[in-house]
């Protein structure tokens, strides 16, 4: 282990990456709608009318990041995949502020469940996080499983990963 | 004068959509993974720039950079990448297979364009 790393306890690291969830999930959410807030209160299970489950795997952590959506009206097939685009986002968010403090994992593509009155469940400890704004509604549920120690290092600067909507012309 | 046109490899409806709504100066092709975006690339001759994701199924964008390499129609062709990966290895990797730049999604409409005007200049 780098002398820099600093352990994590699986409570400490569970807690960190519902932290980075929260940030990813909430600068996400507000610049697709301005008007979305992060609930305190769960919204009504068996809401929900499209959910897109993204799998992620790494070296120290695998689990799943869904981005769930409910509003009063049938989504149209563009609005179906941004919930999967979304979901993408958040995840490749996610694996950017991880890859900060050099813990690594690839993503899957996104799944898109339809139906109606979803709910989800997870056999690991989840994160769920509500959002609401006055036309939509997302619930955001992440599992994360800790396959071995995780120790938080800094990275060297030329490892940081880029941050989202950076471009760069070669 | 006819449009300058670009292809947009994403399996991402929402953002081929996105994408072609900022280009709207130009003509948009799209292809939804690597594997068709490699075949629109090696069969025809006008297209001068390539948007395209790095995480698809059938091809990823690196898949589709490793096919192409040499075997482009279009020579002068140039390709960005445009992903919500940004670890400087995978950027790296890209570069070295011939991608011209990189976006980390979401993307800002006015960048992506003025992007799109400076790879296409004559």
């Amino acid at each position: 282990m780098p002398t820099d790393a600093i352990p994590c306890t699986p409570d400490e690291f569970e807690s960190y990456f519902a932290a980075l969830l929260a940030e990813a999930a909430t600068t996400l959410l507000t610049t697709l709608d301005p008007a979305m807030r992060q609930m305190t209160a769960p919204l009504s299970s068996g809401t929900i009318d499209s959910a897109s489950v993204v799998g992620f795997v790494g070296a120290e952590v695998r689990g799943l990041i869904s981005v769930a959506h409910t509003d009063e009206q049938k989504l149209a097939a563009l609005d179906e995949d941004r919930v999967s685009e979304l979901a993408n986002q958040l995840a490749g968010r996610v694996k950017n502020l991880l890859g900060r403090v050099g813990v690594g994992y690839e993503v899957a593509p996104p799944l898109l469940l339809r139906g109606r009155q979803l709910s989800l469940a997870s056999r690991q400890k989840e994160t769920r996080l509500d959002f609401s704004s006055p036309t939509a509604r997302y619930s955001v549920v992440a599992a994360l499983e800790i396959l071995q120690p995780v120790a938080l290092r800094a990275v060297a600067a030329e490892e940081l990963p880029f941050d989202e909507g950076e471009m760069l012309l070669f | 004068m006819s449009k300058k046109l670009i292809l947009v490899i994403d399996d991402s409806a929402t953002i081929r959509s996105e994408v072609a709504a900022a280009l709207g100066e130009f003509e948009i092709l799209q292809a939804t993974n690597g594997l068709e975006g490699a075949e629109l690339i090696e069969a025809r001759k006008d297209i001068e720039l390539a948007i395209c994701d790095i995480n698809m199924p059938k091809m990823t964008g690196i898949e589709m950079l490793e096919r192409i390499q040499g075997k482009a129609a279009n020579t002068g062709l140039k390709i960005v990448m445009l992903t919500t990966e940004g670890q400087p290895a995978i950027i790296k990797r890209a570069r070295e297979l011939g991608a011209n730049g990189w976006i980390v999604k979401p993307f800002n409409p006015v960048q992506l364009l003025a992007a799109a005007r400076k790879l296409t200049a004559a």
